[in-house]
C-alpha cells in the first residue's frame, strides 16, 4: 500500500518537473519567436542567448512584494489563483507521453479533461470579483464568458475523433492513428478530420486567452483584466497556469490529431514533443501577427459560427463512417 | 473673396466697428457685448457668410479690459473673420455660443479657467486645465507670479475661491 | 409574490490618466453599462505647462523651444505656424530655398507622426508587431532630421525669415532614397494591418460622424477628411511654397476609425510626393533673410497663421505690443478640439471601441493641455 502511494507521489512530482521544464522552454520560445517576428533579438544576456531568462523572470516574481488591495476579499483573493492553476496541473494525469508512460490511463480520459477544464472559469470569476476593482471585474466577466463559450466547440470538435477511434481514453486514441492512409500519409486524425482540427485550433486560442482572443487581459484597455491587482507569487501562478494550458492544449492536440508519439527512428517521446512544439509555434505565431477581436465578436464567433460548424463536422463524420 | 466679405459685412453690420486691417491676417469685426449673439448667429446662418467653423475662442488681457476673440472660418467660402468684443475686467461675462458652434464648449471652459470669464448659457462651465480648487485665474496679467513677494507672503496670496 | 425590480447601475470607469494606451496623461472618464459606453467625459490638464503664459516672459526667438514641446510628435509644424505668424507681423519674406527646406522637414515629420499613429493604432487593436515595423521607418526619418537639425525631437530649427542652418551634404540624396522606398513599406504595412479582417471588423463603422457634425464639433485633420470633406490647409489656404507642388487630398467615406486610418496612410504617400518635388525644385540661395535689428521687436499688431499639422489645423495667434516679448501668444491646438468630439463618438459603443476611437483621433497630450 505504502509503495503504491509512494509511486503515485513520485509520478506527481515527475509530472510537475516535466511541466515546469517545458514551461521554461515555452516561455523562452515565446520571447524569442516574438523577437524574430519583430526584427529584434529578444533576451540575450541571461544565460547563453537568454536561455535562463524565464528562470530569472519566475525568480523575480517570487521575490516580489505581495500586494493585496485593501478592500479585497482576502480568502477568495488567495484562493483564485489556486482554483485557476490546480485543474490545469491535474489535467496531466491522463496524458500519455508514450505508450507506457502515463500516470493513470483512465477509460474516460477525455471526459476527465473537459470536466476539469470547466473549473477554470470559476477561478477567473473569483479573481475578478475578489480584487474589488472595476477593471478586474469587467475582465473577469469577459474572461469567464469567453472560456465557457469556447469549451463547447472545443469538445464538439474532438467528438469527431472520438467517433473515429471509438474510445475516450487518450492511449487508445493515439493507437487508433496507427497505419497509413492512401498508402503514404500517416493515418493521423488531422487528415481525417481537418475541419475538426481547425475548430480545435481556434478554440485553443480562445481557451488560453491568447490573441486574437485576449480581450480579458487586453493591455491597451483594462491594464491586465482579471489579474490586474495580483502581484508576486499569485501573479506568477496565474501566469504559470496560462502557459500550462497553452502547453497542455498543444500536447493534447498533438496526441489527438497529429498521431501522438508515432514516428520512425526517434524515440516516441521526442516525436511527441516535436509535434507539441509545432503547435506551440503556431499559437505564438498567431499571437504576434493578429489584432484582437472584440468581446461581443468573440462570443458571436463562438456561438454562432463555431458551434454550428462543430455540429456539421460531427454529422459529416457520421456519414463518412457509414459510407467508408 | 476677402473683399466681398468685407463689403458684405460693412453693408450688413453698420453700427458695429468694422476694421478691415485690424489684424495682419484677417478682417476684424468688433461688436458690443449685447449684439454678440445675434451677430454670431447672423455670421453662421447667413449664406453670404456661412461661418461654420469656429477655430477657437480666446481672451487678450489688455490691462483696462478683456478682449474676447472668436476666430471664425468658412469651409464654403474660404474666408475667415475675427469677431471681437470688449468686456470689463471686473466680473467679465459673455453669452455662450455653444448652441451655434458646439466646439466652443471646451474653448469657453478654457477661457473661464484661465481668465475667469463667465459664459452665460454654457452647459457645464467648469475648469478644464487646472485643478478644480485652483485659486485665481492665472493668465490674467495681475495674477501674482512665483517671484512676487505677494505670492510668497501668506497674507498677500489670493484667497478668492473659485469653482 | 412580486418579482423584485432589478437594480441596474452603471460603472464609472477611469481610463487614465495612467494607461497602457500610449496616448499620454489624459483621463477618458467613461460611464459604462456592462460593456457599453453610455456617457463619457474628457478630463485633461495633467500636462498643462502654461506655455502661452510662459511665452509672455520670453523673447520671440526664445519661444521656439517652448512651441516645440507642445505637439512633440510634429514639432516642426508648431514651429512653422509660429514662424509664419511672427513673419506676418514683421512683414518679412522667406527666401525660396528656406521655404523648400521648411516644407521638406515638415513633410518628413508628417510621415514620422503618421507612422507613430500607425504603430500605436495597431497596438490599441492588440497587434504589437506593426508597431516595431513602423518604428523601423521612423528611425530612418529621425536620422534624416537629426542630420539637419542636430536633434531628433525638438528641433529649434526654424527662425524668423528662414531656417537656422543649411542642409548638410548628402541629405537630399538620402531623403530621395528614403522617399523612393517608402511606398513599398507602406504596402507592407497596409497588408499587415489594413487588409486584416479582424482589424477591419474592429474599425469599420466605429466612431462614425457626418461632415456637418464634424465641422460643428470642430474636428479638423485626417478625421475630418475621413468624413468626406476634402479640406486641407495646404491646398485651400496655401502657405509657403505649397502652391508649387502637385499632390492629392485623400478623403474617406463614413468618417469612422478605418477611414481615419486609411486617410493617414494615403497622406504618407502624398507627403512622399511633396518631398520629392520639393527636392527636385530646390533652388540655391540664402537660407535666411537677415532681419534689420538683432533684437526682434515686431510692430504693434496681431497676426494669426495656421498650418496643416498631422492632427489638424494648428494655428498660432500672436499679439505684439512693440516690445521684445509677445503680449499674448495663443496656440490653437488641433488635438484639444479633436478630443472634444470623443464623448459623442464613443456613445453607444463598447469599451474596446472607445479605445480604437481614441487611437483614431490621435491626440497628443502635449498640445491638448499646452
Amino acid at each position: 500500500m505504502l509503495d503504491w502511494i509512494a509511486l503515485k507521489f513520485l509520478a506527481g512530482v515527475g509530472i510537475l518537473v516535466f511541466l515546469l521544464l517545458n514551461l521554461l522552454v515555452v516561455t523562452y520560445l515565446e520571447m524569442k519567436i516574438a523577437a524574430d517576428f519583430q526584427v529584434r533579438l529578444g533576451p540575450m544576456r541571461v544565460g547563453w542567448h537568454g536561455t535562463l531568462q524565464p528562470l530569472a523572470d519566475f525568480l523575480k516574481l517570487f521575490l516580489k512584494e505581495d500586494v493585496v488591495p485593501g478592500k479585497a476579499d482576502r480568502i477568495l483573493f488567495w484562493l483564485a489563483p489556486l482554483i485557476f492553476f490546480l485543474p490545469a496541473f491535474l489535467l496531466f494525469l491522463v496524458v500519455p507521453l508514450s505508450e507506457n508512460l502515463v500516470p493513470q490511463d483512465l477509460d474516460i480520459g477525455l471526459f476527465y479533461i473537459f470536466a476539469l477544464a470547466t473549473v477554470m472559469p470559476v477561478g477567473i470569476i473569483v479573481a475578478g470579483w475578489s480584487s474589488n476593482s472595476k477593471y478586474s471585474l469587467i475582465g473577469g466577466l469577459r474572461g469567464a464568458a469567453q472560456q465557457i463559450s469556447y469549451e463547447v466547440p472545443m469538445l464538439l470538435s474532438i467528438l469527431g475523433v472520438v467517433m473515429l477511434s471509438g474510445s475516450l481514453s487518450l492511449v487508445d486514441i493515439v493507437k487508433a492513428q496507427d497505419g497509413l492512409l492512401l498508402g503514404f500519409l500517416p493515418s493521423w486524425f488531422v487528415f481525417l478530420q481537418p475541419f475538426g482540427f481547425l475548430l480545435y485550433l481556434i478554440a485553443v486560442l480562445a481557451e488560453t486567452n491568447r490573441v486574437p482572443f485576449d480581450i480579458p487581459e487586453a493591455e491597451s484597455e483594462l491594464v491586465a483584466g482579471y489579474f490586474t491587482e495580483y502581484s508576486g507569487i499569485k501573479f506568477g501562478i496565474f501566469f504559470l497556469a496560462e502557459y500550462t494550458m497553452t502547453f497542455f492544449l498543444s500536447l493534447f492536440g498533438a496526441l489527438v490529431f497529429l498521431g501522438g508519439w508515432q514516428g520512425p527512428f526517434l524515440p516516441p517521446i521526442v516525436w511527441l514533443l516535436i509535434k507539441t512544439y509545432v503547435l506551440i509555434y503556431f499559437v505564438i505565431w498567431v499571437r504576434w501577427s493578429l489584432p484582437r477581436i472584440r468581446i461581443d465578436q468573440i462570443l458571436a464567433l463562438g456561438w454562432k459560427i463555431l458551434l454550428p460548424a462543430a455540429f456539421i463536422n460531427i454529422f459529416l463524420t457520421a456519414i463518412f463512417m457509414e459510407i467508408g | 473673396m476677402q473683399k466681398e466679405l468685407m463689403e458684405a459685412i460693412a453693408s450688413r453690420f453698420n453700427e458695429a466697428d468694422f476694421n478691415p486691417t485690424g489684424s495682419l491676417s484677417h478682417p476684424v469685426l468688433t461688436v458690443k457685448k449685447e449684439h454678440l449673439l445675434e451677430v454670431a448667429k447672423e455670421l453662421k446662418t447667413n449664406n453670404k457668410f456661412s461661418f461654420d467653423h469656429l477655430s477657437f475662442v480666446t481672451v487678450v488681457d489688455h490691462l483696462d479690459r478683456f478682449e474676447l476673440i472668436y476666430v471664425l472660418n468658412s469651409y464654403k467660402h474660404h474666408h475667415s473673420l475675427f469677431l471681437k468684443t470688449n468686456l470689463p475686467r471686473e466680473n467679465p461675462e459673455a453669452p455662450s455660443v455653444v448652441h451655434l458652434w458646439e466646439t466652443a464648449d471646451f474653448h469657453e471652459r478654457e477661457v473661464y479657467d484661465l481668465y475667469g470669464v463667465k459664459f452665460a448659457g454654457h452647459p457645464g462651465l467648469k475648469r478644464i486645465l487646472l485643478a478644480a480648487d485652483f485659486p485665481g485665474h492665472p493668465f490674467r496679467k495681475d495674477h501674482p507670479l512665483v517671484n512676487d513677494e505677494a505670492y510668497l507672503l501668506k497674507e498677500g496670496y489670493p484667497k478668492e475661491k473659485s469653482d | 409574490m412580486t418579482k423584485p425590480k432589478l437594480r441596474k447601475e452603471t460603472i464609472l470607469l477611469n481610463m487614465g490618466p495612467q494607461h497602457p494606451s500610449t496616448h499620454g496623461v489624459i483621463d477618458f472618464f467613461l460611464e459604462v453599462d456592462g460593456e457599453e459606453v453610455v456617457g463619457a467625459e474628457v478630463k485633461m490638464g495633467y500636462l498643462h505647462r502654461a506655455v502661452e503664459r510662459l511665452a509672455e516672459f520670453r523673447t520671440y526667438p526664445q519661444i521656439f523651444p517652448l512651441v516645440d514641446r507642445l505637439d512633440y510628435l510634429s514639432a516642426h509644424h508648431s514651429e512653422f505656424a509660429y514662424a509664419l505668424a511672427v513673419e506676418k507681423l514683421l512683414q518679412v519674406d522667406v527666401p525660396e530655398r528656406a521655404d523648400h527646406i521648411r516644407v521638406i522637414l515638415v513633410e518628413l515629420k508628417r510621415i514620422a507622426s503618421h507612422l507613430l499613429f500607425y504603430g500605436a493604432f495597431a497596438m490599441d487593436a492588440g497587434s504589437v508587431t506593426p508597431f516595431l515595423y513602423a518604428w523601423r521607418e521612423r528611425e530612418k526619418v529621425m536620422d534624416l532630421l537629426e542630420d539637419v537639425c542636430g536633434i531628433r525631437l525638438h528641433p529649434n530649427y526654424f527662425r524668423f525669415g528662414g531656417v537656422r542652418e543649411d542642409l548638410p551634404p548628402g541629405f537630399l540624396e538620402q531623403t530621395i532614397n528614403f522617399v523612393d522606398k517608402l511606398p513599398f513599406f507602406l504596402d507592407e504595412y497596409e497588408a499587415m494591418l489594413g487588409e486584416n479582417e479582424i482589424f477591419q471588423v474592429r474599425t469599420i463603422g466605429i466612431g462614425k460622424v457626418s461632415p456637418k457634425r464634424a465641422i460643428n464639433l470642430g474636428l479638423t485633420g485626417p478625421y475630418l477628411r475621413g468624413t468626406g470633406l476634402k479640406w486641407d490647409l495646404r491646398r485651400d489656404e496655401p502657405y509657403s511654397v505649397y502652391p508649387k507642388f502637385d499632390f492629392e487630398i485623400p478623403t474617406g467615406k463614413q468618417g469612422d476609425c478605418f477611414d481615419s486610418y486609411k486617410v493617414r496612410i494615403e497622406e504618407m504617400r502624398q507627403s512622399g510626393r511633396i518631398i520629392k518635388q520639393a527636392i527636385e525644385k530646390i533652388p540655391d540661395g540664402p537660407i535666411r533673410t537677415s532681419l534689420p535689428k538683432k533684437v526682434i521687436k515686431p510692430p504693434k499688431g496681431e497676426a494669426y497663421a495656421r498650418v496643416e499639422s498631422p492632427r489638424g489645423e494648428l494655428g498660432v495667434y500672436v499679439v505684439s505690443d512693440g516690445s521684445a516679448r509677445p503680449y499674448r501668444l495663443k496656440v490653437r491646438a488641433p488635438s484639444f478640439t479633436n478630443v472634444q468630439a470623443f464623448p459623442e463618438l464613443a456613445k453607444n459603443h463598447l469599451i474596446a471601441d472607445a479605445v480604437m476611437i481614441i487611437g483614431a483621433l490621435d491626440p497628443v497630450i502635449g498640445e491638448v493641455d499646452r
